[in-house]
C-alpha cells in the first residue's frame, strides 16, 4: 500500500495486489459445462460453496432447469455450513485479536484459550456440515448442476442437528462477545450492494438490491456493473457504471436485509450495540457473528424440516445458451455468467469474486482512515490499516502483517 | 486418517488423541526428498518450511496454537518431506516417491515402539531417529 501526504494531507492510497492474476475464466472455454462447478470450487479453498453453487445456477439458468425443493433447501443447508466456518475462522482467529490488542490468534490464546477453543469448535461444526452433505471440506465434490451426487438421508443429519443445538448457543455467545468489543469511531456513507429474497435472509437467491435504490435480476448485473484493470493492481476493480465504489458482504446482506433475520438474531444484535443499520466497516465483525448466529439456527430449521428427495438431481440436458448465477459468499455477492454452445461446451466465462468487488471501498475506507491518522508512525499506522483491511475479510488478510506501506511524505 | 489441509481442523481431530504422527510435506530449501522429523511436543516447527494458503491455519502454525492452548498432545512426531515441485498438476517427483516408501516402512516400525496409554504415551528409549538429511 503506498500512501502519498504532502503539506499534511494525504493525496493518494493506493492498494496493490500481487496475488497472481488467475486464469480461470480463460481456461474454462472448451470445458463441459458439468466441469465449471468443481473447476471454479479452486478460485477459493475457504469459500468453495460460493463457487461451486454459483456455477450450477449459472448452468441450470442457461439449461433452463430449476432445483427446488429438498435439493435447494440442501443447498441453503451446505451454505450455511460455510458461512459457519468461515465466520467463525474470521472473527475468532483474524479480527478479534486486532480488537483485544494481540499480534495474532497464537498470540492471543495464550490469555483467552476458551474464546479460541469455541471458535474452533464452531468452525468445526461449518465444516462437518460441508464434510457430510458436501463429500469433503475442502473442495466439495458432491454438488452438481441439477443438484447433488448423493443426498443424506433424515438420520445421516441427526448428527449435524445434534452438532447445531449447541453452536446456536455459542453462535449468541460470540454476538455477546463481539459487542463488548472497543470499536473505532468510524463512520461512512456507502452504497451496500446484496442480494434481496421476498422472504429469506439472502444466501442463494433472491434479485439484486442496493442502498442507492438498485433492484434488478441477477441478468442484469454486466449492464449495472463494471470492472476496470487499474495500473497499480493486479485485482480488478469493480464500480457500479453511474456510481463508483460499492460494498459488498456481510455489512451489506446486514444492512438491506436486517428484516429478514430472525427475532433471537436481531434481538441479539440490537443488545450487541448495533441498530437496524450499521455503517461502522469495524463492527462488521459483530455482524459477522449475527450471520452465524442466524446460519446456525436456519441450518437447524432446514434440518428439522428435511425429507430425503427421490432423486439427488433433476434432469439436465446440454443446449445453447448463456446462464447467469449470484450467490452469497461469506464475504459477499459472487457473479458467474456462462455462455454453452448445444453440446454444453463452455465458450465463455466470467467470474466476479467479492473481495474484487470491495477494491474501491478498501482503497476509500484506506483513504479517510489514514486522513484522520496521519500523525501516527509508520508502523502504527501499517497496523491499523491491516486491522481496516480485515473488516472486509478478505482473502489476504490472514497473515500476522501481510501490508508493506510505503509512507511518501513531502 | 487424512486432513484436507486445514491446520484448524487438527486441534478437534487429536483432541482424545495420544501420541500423534503427523506427515506434511515441506519447504525448508533442503535437497528434494529429504526427511525431516521433529518432535513437536518439545519444540516448535520451523514456520516457513511448512506452507500455508491465505485463509487455513498451515501446520506450523495449528500446532503452536494448540501449544499456547495447552492442547498438544503427549506425543508429536511431525514427518515433513521435502518437496521439489509446487506448482499445479503433476505428481510427486522420484526424489520424493522415494521418501515416501522410506519413511511408511520408517512409520511402521516408529508406530509398532510407541508405548500404550499406561506409560502415559512417553517416547521410549528404542525410538527411531530420522537423521535430517536421511531419506
Amino acid at each position: 500500500m503506498t500512501v502519498k501526504i504532502k503539506d499534511g494531507q494525504v493525496k493518494d492510497v493506493q492498494l496493490r495486489i500481487y496475488e497472481p492474476p488467475r486464469f480461470f475464466e480463460a481456461f474454462l472455454r472448451g470445458r463441459d459445462f458439468r466441469e465449471a462447478p468443481d473447476i471454479t470450487s479452486r478460485i477459493c479453498g475457504i469459500c468453495p460453496i460460493a463457487y461451486l453453487m454459483g456455477a450450477c445456477h449459472a448452468m441450470e439458468s442457461a439449461l433452463g432447469v430449476k432445483v427446488e425443493g429438498p435439493l435447494r433447501d440442501l443447498r441453503r443447508l451446505i451454505y450455511c455450513g460455510e458461512w459457519i466456518e468461515s465466520h467463525a475462522l474470521h472473527v475468532y482467529l483474524l479480527h478479534a485479536p486486532d480488537f483485544l490488542g494481540y499480534e495474532s490468534a497464537i498470540h492471543m490464546s495464550k490469555d483467552h484459550a476458551d474464546l479460541v477453543a469455541q471458535g474452533l469448535k464452531l468452525k468445526k461444526v461449518g465444516n462437518d456440515i460441508l464434510a457430510l452433505i458436501g463429500g469433503r471440506e475442502i473442495h466439495p465434490v458432491n454438488l452438481r448442476v441439477g443438484g447433488f451426487y448423493k443426498v443424506p438421508s433424515r438420520r445421516d443429519l441427526a448428527p449435524l442437528a445434534e452438532n447445531l443445538k449447541w453452536a446456536v448457543e455459542a453462535a449468541e455467545a460470540t454476538v455477546r462477545f463481539t459487542g463488548t468489543l472497543p470499536f473505532p469511531d468510524f463512520q461512512r456513507t456507502y452504497e451496500y450492494v446484496s442480494l434481496r429474497h421476498p422472504t429469506e435472509y439472502p444466501i442463494e437467491e433472491g434479485r439484486l438490491a442496493s442502498s442507492q435504490g438498485l433492484d434488478i435480476a441477477i441478468p442484469e448485473y454486466e449492464r449495472n456493473f463494471e470492472e476496470e484493470h487499474v495500473q497499480h493492481s493486479n485485482a480488478l476493480h469493480s464500480k457500479l457504471k453511474e456510481r463508483g465504489s460499492y460494498f459488498v458482504g456481510p455489512s451489506a446482506r446486514y444492512n438491506l436485509n436486517f428484516d429478514r433475520l430472525t427475532p433471537r438474531c436481531r434481538e441479539e444484535a440490537k443488545k450487541a450495540g448495533i441498530g437496524a443499520t450499521c455503517n461502522n466497516p469495524f463492527q462488521s465483525i459483530v455482524i459477522r457473528a449475527v450471520e452465524t448466529l442466524y446460519a446456525c439456527e436456519e441450518a437447524l430449521r432446514i434440518i428439522g424440516q428435511y425429507e430425503m428427495p427421490d432423486s439427488p438431481s433433476v434432469p439436465i440436458e446440454p443446449k445453447a445458451g448463456t446462464g447467469f448465477g449470484c450467490t452469497e459468499a461469506p464475504r459477499g455477492i459472487c457473479y458467474h455468467r456462462y455462455r454453452i454452445d448445444e453440446k454444453g461446451t463452455i465458450a465463455d466465462a466470467k467470474i466476479v469474486p467479492p473481495t474484487s468487488q470491495n477494491q474501491k471501498v478498501i482503497e476509500e475506507d484506506l483513504r479517510s482512515f489514514v486522513t484522520r491518522h496521519i500523525e501516527l508512525p509508520d508502523d502504527k499506522l501499517r497496523w491499523q490499516c491491516e486491522q481496516a483491511i480485515r473488516n472486509y475479510d478478505p482473502c489476504i488478510s490472514c497473515a500476522t502483517h501481510f501490508l508493506t506501506l510505503t509512507v511518501e511524505r513531502d | 486418517m487424512e486432513n484436507d489441509g486445514d491446520g484448524a481442523d487438527l486441534l478437534e481431530s487429536w483432541n482424545r488423541a495420544k501420541p500423534v504422527i503427523l506427515i506434511d510435506a515441506v519447504k525448508s530449501g533442503a535437497e528434494a526428498g529429504t526427511l525431516h522429523r521433529i518432535e513437536a511436543h518439545l519444540s516448535p516447527l520451523p514456520n516457513p518450511a511448512f506452507l500455508s494458503s491465505s485463509h487455513l491455519l498451515g501446520v506450523a502454525e495449528a500446532v503452536e496454537l494448540a501449544r499456547s492452548m495447552n492442547r498438544l498432545p503427549p506425543v508429536l512426531l511431525v514427518y515433513g518431506i521435502e518437496g521439489k515441485n509446487f506448482e499445479f498438476g503433476g505428481g510427486l517427483s522420484p526424489e520424493v516417491n522415494r521418501s515416501v516408501d522410506s519413511v511408511t516402512d520408517r512409520l511402521v516400525r516408529e508406530i509398532r515402539e510407541i508405548p500404550g496409554e499406561e506409560n502415559g504415551g512417553a517416547p521410549a528409549s528404542g525410538f527411531i531417529r530420522a537423521d535430517a538429511d536421511s531419506r
